[in-house]
């Protein structure tokens, strides 16, 4: 089972979402990585077949999925970022109405949405409307709704964006229970979604394919990159300004930094282990403080 | 399929607003159509003894009736109500006969014509409008208010209901989809694109034949119930004054089925072309002003400005869905276009053309679906 993107490119009027992207994907899973605006959810519109692009092919087992056509759509599973749920459909009538979307037949959809009614933790809700569902448990009848099919392909979109902490484990959990012999592909911008459970990261920026490669190697890129440093509260301004800073943990004596730097930032800085947290701080900046809220 | 069909059905019954649209329509038409029962059979009672054939007995009975009730309001008496009755009566068939005599002299005048007829076209035309005359027979009367006032609602309520309850019930069904991004599984899944969108535009049809199928069953039950169910048989020239002079050799039975079948033809064709418009609006507004627009415009035209309408307005009206459902006009004159040479008369051609528009628009939202990306 292999899915390809070669030279994959959406453009916006002037503005290029995806540039260029080439890569290849068999069973497994597959984080990417990116601020917002880096070009991931125009990357899974694309694998998803709700956008076009602009350039540039997508293959499965090397026929183009727009020649596949509905024998592509019938093998993916997509969560979309935003769910749109029609809210006076109850959680079964939901996933019976995507099933017959999907293909299924009547009575094989009745057992399915049962089995993921019960997997995603909704069985004892499937009478109630999903409009008075919390937005966890809208994930939940979303990643239900993307396996009805059982897809070969999984392609989940910022999943657990605006779910809290519990939400989160539960759902990283669930996705790391079904990703067994599929191709899942899941965007976030919220590292520890894929920390443990990834086979390759990609992180993308400004629409480009940076890197994409194992957790391993790509730490394996900031390794000696990585400094603790021990700082007085009047220094901390200082090196925020002239360093990327990562965690800051006060203590009696002022606050230990985790900084990202080439150079050692102190004479008596320690090198650290570096983690994914450090790799999307040196890659996104910019975007830290979004990140670390939701971390 | 079947599954796919009867989710679409379920998400377009499950609109309110179409029973509040139904609800407001039906109370006001019960309110705007509200006769005396009681006064409408005693009315009926005294048409049945002039019922059946025009006999010049019959007639010189009418009118000999007539100069004594036209008198006695000369001498400022007031008719009773079976004389009031009786002198309508008089003057309904007074007309008739005076239109079925109208009818011979243009049958004479057509004969010649077509003896004289030099292009083919001509001469087709004529044949045409002389079998249609000759065909008639007006020389019946019934009392007929209850077919009357069943035809009547569909080119008054019947057709503006349809239109309005298309426009709130299938406005929606892709634009919704958008706004909500329910767009999202739609276009990933495996019939998303394909047997789904069938399965929109097969609810689309269902739901506009149950429309139809409300306001038709409404009609006839008030229609039964105030003025009952006689008059079929009648001739479409004995309905006063729109078809006098119609050349469709029809009885109102015949008529009232083929214009309800003109009328639903056509308000599939405008279903379709609003699931279009809807498959091409990323907001329901959009959607709804959209369709409401389609109606709107040629409505207006035809009841706000009708003294001003040009040539070139009319001839587009004419050939407009609104139009088509609207069936009236269609059934009072002859009016025949010519077709690679041949006459086509004009309730033909809006079913001809209501099945293009309809194709037409099938296809259209087919394909957009085919090609459709989500809103960004």
């Amino acid at each position: 089972m292999n899915l390809a993107v070669e030279q994959l490119t959406k453009r916006f009027g002037g503005h290029v979402a995806a540039n260029e992207i080439t890569g290849e994907f068999t069973k497994g899973v597959y984080g990417i990585l990116g601020a917002n605006g880096s070009g991931k959810t125009t990357l899974m519109r694309m694998l998803a077949t709700v956008a076009h692009p602009t350039s540039g092919t997508i293959s499965f087992n090397g026929v183009d999925i727009y020649e596949l056509g509905d024998r592509y759509r019938d093998v993916i599973g997509y969560l979309p970022q935003h769910i749109g749920l029609y809210k006076n459909f109850t959680a079964e009538k939901f996933l019976l109405y995507i099933a017959a979307l999907k293909g299924l037949d009547k009575r094989a959809a009745a057992v399915k949405v049962d089995e993921l009614l019960e997997l995603v933790g909704l069985a004892h809700v499937r009478k109630k409307k999903v409009g008075t569902f919390s937005g966890g448990m809208k994930q939940r009848i979303g990643i239900a709704q993307a396996l009805l099919n059982d897809p070969r392909i999984l392609i989940v979109d910022e999943p657990t964006s605006g779910l809290d902490p519990k939400e989160r484990i539960r759902f990283r959990n669930l996705l790391s229970s079904i990703s067994g012999e599929r191709i899942v592909l899941l965007s976030t911008h919220i590292v520890s979604d894929i920390e443990f459970i990834a086979k390759e990261i990609l992180i993308l920026k400004e629409g480009r394919l940076i890197h994409k490669r194992s957790p391993r190697d790509l730490l394996e890129t900031i390794s000696g990159k990585v400094w603790l440093v021990q700082a007085a509260e009047h220094d901390l301004h200082q090196y925020q300004s002239h360093y990327k800073v990562g965690n800051i943990v006060r203590n009696e004596k002022g606050a230990e930094l985790r900084i990202i730097s080439d150079i050692p930032p102190s004479p008596t800085a320690k090198k650290a282990v570096p983690n994914l947290e450090d790799l999307y701080l040196h890659y996104f900046e910019e975007d830290l403080d979004a990140a670390a809220a939701q971390v | 399929m079947l599954q796919l069909l009867k989710f679409e059905l379920y998400k377009i019954y499950s609109q309110k607003s179409i029973y509040i649209m139904l609800l407001l329509i039906l109370a006001f038409i019960t309110y705007a159509t509200h006769f005396d029962r009681s006064g409408e059979q005693e009315y009926q009672q005294f048409y049945r003894q002039w019922e059946g054939t025009i006999t010049s007995d019959k007639a010189e009975k009418l009118m000999l009736y007539r100069d004594r009730i036209n008198n006695l309001m000369d001498q400022g008496e007031q008719p009773s109500k079976e004389e009031f009755a009786v002198y309508n009566i008089s003057e309904a068939v007074t007309y008739r006969l005076l239109k079925n005599e109208g009818r011979k002299a243009e049958i004479k005048e057509l004969e010649k014509a077509l003896h004289e007829a030099v292009y083919p076209y001509e001469k087709r035309e004529t044949e045409l409008k002389l079998s249609m005359l000759s065909k008639i027979d007006a020389t019946d009367l019934y009392y007929h208010k209850g077919p009357a006032i069943m035809m009547d609602m569909i080119y008054t309520f019947g057709f503006v209901m349809t239109a309005f309850l298309t426009i709130i019930g299938i406005g929606p069904i892709f634009s919704r989809e958008y706004s909500t991004g329910m767009d999202q599984f739609l276009l990933s899944s495996k019939h998303g694109r394909s047997k789904a969108v069938t399965a929109k535009i097969l609810a689309a049809i269902i739901f506009i034949l149950s429309v139809v199928t409300v306001w038709a069953v409404f009609s006839s039950a008030t229609a039964a119930y105030t003025y009952g169910m006689n008059g079929w048989k009648a001739s479409l020239q004995s309905l006063y004054p729109y078809y006098l002079e119609s050349p469709y050799p029809f009885t109102l039975g015949q008529t009232y089925a083929i214009m309800l079948a003109i009328h639903v033809t056509a308000a599939i064709a405008f279903g379709l072309v609003t699931v279009f418009i809807s498959s091409i609006s990323p907001k329901v507004m959009a959607a709804l002003m959209g369709a409401g627009l389609l109606f709107g415009v040629p409505l207006v035209l035809d009841t706000v400005l009708s003294a001003d309408e040009t040539i070139a307005v009319k001839a587009l009206m004419d050939l407009s869905i609104y139009k088509f459902m609207k069936t009236k006009e269609m059934f009072m004159e002859f009016h025949a276009y010519n077709i690679l040479g041949f006459p086509v008369l004009h309730p033909v051609l809006a079913v001809i053309l209501s099945i293009l528009y309809g194709a037409l628009f099938w296809m259209m939202t087919k394909r957009i679906m085919r090609k459709r990306q989500i809103s960004l």
